[in-house]
């Protein structure tokens, strides 16, 4: 498993707390409607929209749910790379129709179930804006609770514009330090044009510092148990 | 919706200033080492060399001074200030030390002034040659003092100290350019500091998420990185 799973690496980790509480919150996020299918986006590339997806099925899947995550990033997919499993056969052939569902699913973490990206078409938009695509979402929305969708930039492509009209809620990630206000503006206003349904905001990559979250408050009972951490070097960038 | 007011609090100016510190310290010492080398190694060192002249001016040649005589003698003072600048005595000094100096770089060298409300003469010379220093004090002085028994017809002025040798350069200022160097090092560096908070457009806490974007949060995730102490 790559250490970006912290989720699985680390269950007991402040982090896999932090995503377990991003689970509850989507979780209380649904209270009338039907919430199955997720899909996660942000406004750039390298904010952890990725990361944030698996850790984030594994903690579904943790807590006993049939979970499903399709990487949907059919430009840059690395979903297969975190779990490091194969990426050849996925999600793009089973929308050209070459593949069944089981031959393109894998499993891994805690009976969580995985579709690859598979081989990167040349049309990527066309094959997310495509019925066969809707038809899957809606035959996967039956067989699992919680379908969640690693899908690539909203600022960068119309990608993930596309999957926000066929899912239920969208995630979007900001990353502390790293995402732009004005960026993650207009990702919220792309996302507003298709009439998504935005479920609210994770950041990551939150510097933490002895005392907890700058700005943010942070409590961990696995905290007081685990060997101190290493002090962090001067030169570290905080 | 969106809340466009932005406070600052003194918290978020720490952390600020902390996050930013090797920046800080990087200036700061930078700016003092430069200004040690500067000081040390580059300056050329100028020593100062001083001589005191008194003013005793006697309307008669009587044995006592009146008030009027030293109320004449501190106004005297004021003319041989300008009397000891002038090119026909530096002109002579020049000629006597055989310097190769124009009577307006010499100028430059000197400084003469009244000692306070008193008629004593106090003449500076500086130079990077401590001995010329000296020399050239000691040189105008004498020479200024001849000058003036044919100008005034009186012999009125004579020396109290004469110049010595100094030891030790007066300037650079060795300590006092490492601590302004080391002050402005700071203040620049912090300047900067705030220049690039102010330029960085990114999210930095949940709080400015809430703040900006008009989304709800739900989740936060510290950075991985940190976390593991890689």
């Amino acid at each position: 498993m790559s250490s970006e799973l912290i989720t699985i690496t680390n269950p007991k980790s402040p982090i896999a707390e932090a995503y377990r509480t991003l689970r509850t919150n989507i979780q209380f996020s649904n209270v009338d409607e039907d919430l199955k299918v997720i899909c996660v986006t942000s406004s750039g590339p390298s904010e952890g929209k990725t990361t944030t997806s698996c850790n984030l099925a594994e903690t579904f899947a943790q807590a006993g749910k049939r979970v499903l995550l399709i990487d949907g990033d059919l430009r840059k997919p690395r979903v297969h790379k975190v779990f490091k499993i194969s990426g050849t056969r996925g999600l793009t052939n089973l929308l050209a129709g070459q593949l069944s569902l089981e031959e393109v699913t894998s499993y891994v973490g805690s009976d969580l179930t995985v579709i690859p990206c598979g081989p990167i078409p040349p049309n990527p938009s066309e094959l997310i804006a495509s019925k066969r695509m809707k038809e899957l979402v809606a035959n996967l929305r039956q067989q699992y609770d919680v379908v969640i969708i690693d899908a690539p930039p909203v600022g960068v492509v119309t990608d993930s514009a596309i999957f926000s009209t066929i899912v239920d809620g969208t995630l979007l990630v900001v990353a502390s330090g790293k995402t732009e206000i004005d960026g993650a503006k207009r990702a919220k206003q792309l996302l507003e044009n298709v009439n998504a349904r935005i479920l609210g905001v994770v950041m990551t990559m939150i510097p933490v510092t002895k005392k907890g979250y700058y700005g943010y408050q942070y409590y961990s009972y696995e905290e007081e148990t685990q060997p101190a951490r290493k002090k962090r070097g001067v030169f570290s960038k905080a | 919706m969106e809340n466009t007011e932005y406070e600052i609090d003194l918290k978020e100016i720490f952390h600020m200033l902390q996050k930013r510190w090797v920046l800080i310290t990087g200036i700061t010492v930078s700016a003092l080492i430069i200004s040690a080398i500067v000081s040390f190694f580059i300056l050329t060192p100028i020593y100062e060399a001083s001589t005191t002249m008194i003013v005793n001016y006697k309307q008669n040649q009587e044995s006592v001074m009146t008030y009027n005589d030293l109320q004449t003698s501190q106004k005297l003072v004021a003319t041989y200030t300008e009397i000891i600048k002038s090119e026909r005595i530096l002109d002579e000094v020049i000629n006597k030390l055989n310097l190769e100096l124009s009577s307006k770089e010499l100028i430059n060298k000197i400084s003469v002034s009244q000692v306070g409300q008193t008629e004593i003469l106090k003449l500076t010379v500086k130079d990077a040659d401590a001995e010329l220093a000296t020399l050239i004090a000691n040189t105008i002085s004498k020479v200024f003092q001849e000058d003036i028994g044919q100008m005034m017809e009186v012999d009125n002025v004579s020396t109290v100290d004469i110049a010595k040798v100094p030891q030790d350069p007066t300037s650079p200022n060795k300590m006092m350019n490492i601590a302004i160097a080391g002050v402005l090092g700071l203040v620049i560096s912090v300047g900067l500091v705030f220049v690039l908070e102010f330029l960085d457009r990114t999210y930095k806490t949940p709080t400015d998420v809430e703040r900006h974007l008009g989304l709800p949060l739900i989740g936060a995730i510290p950075d991985m990185l940190l976390e593991q102490g890689k």
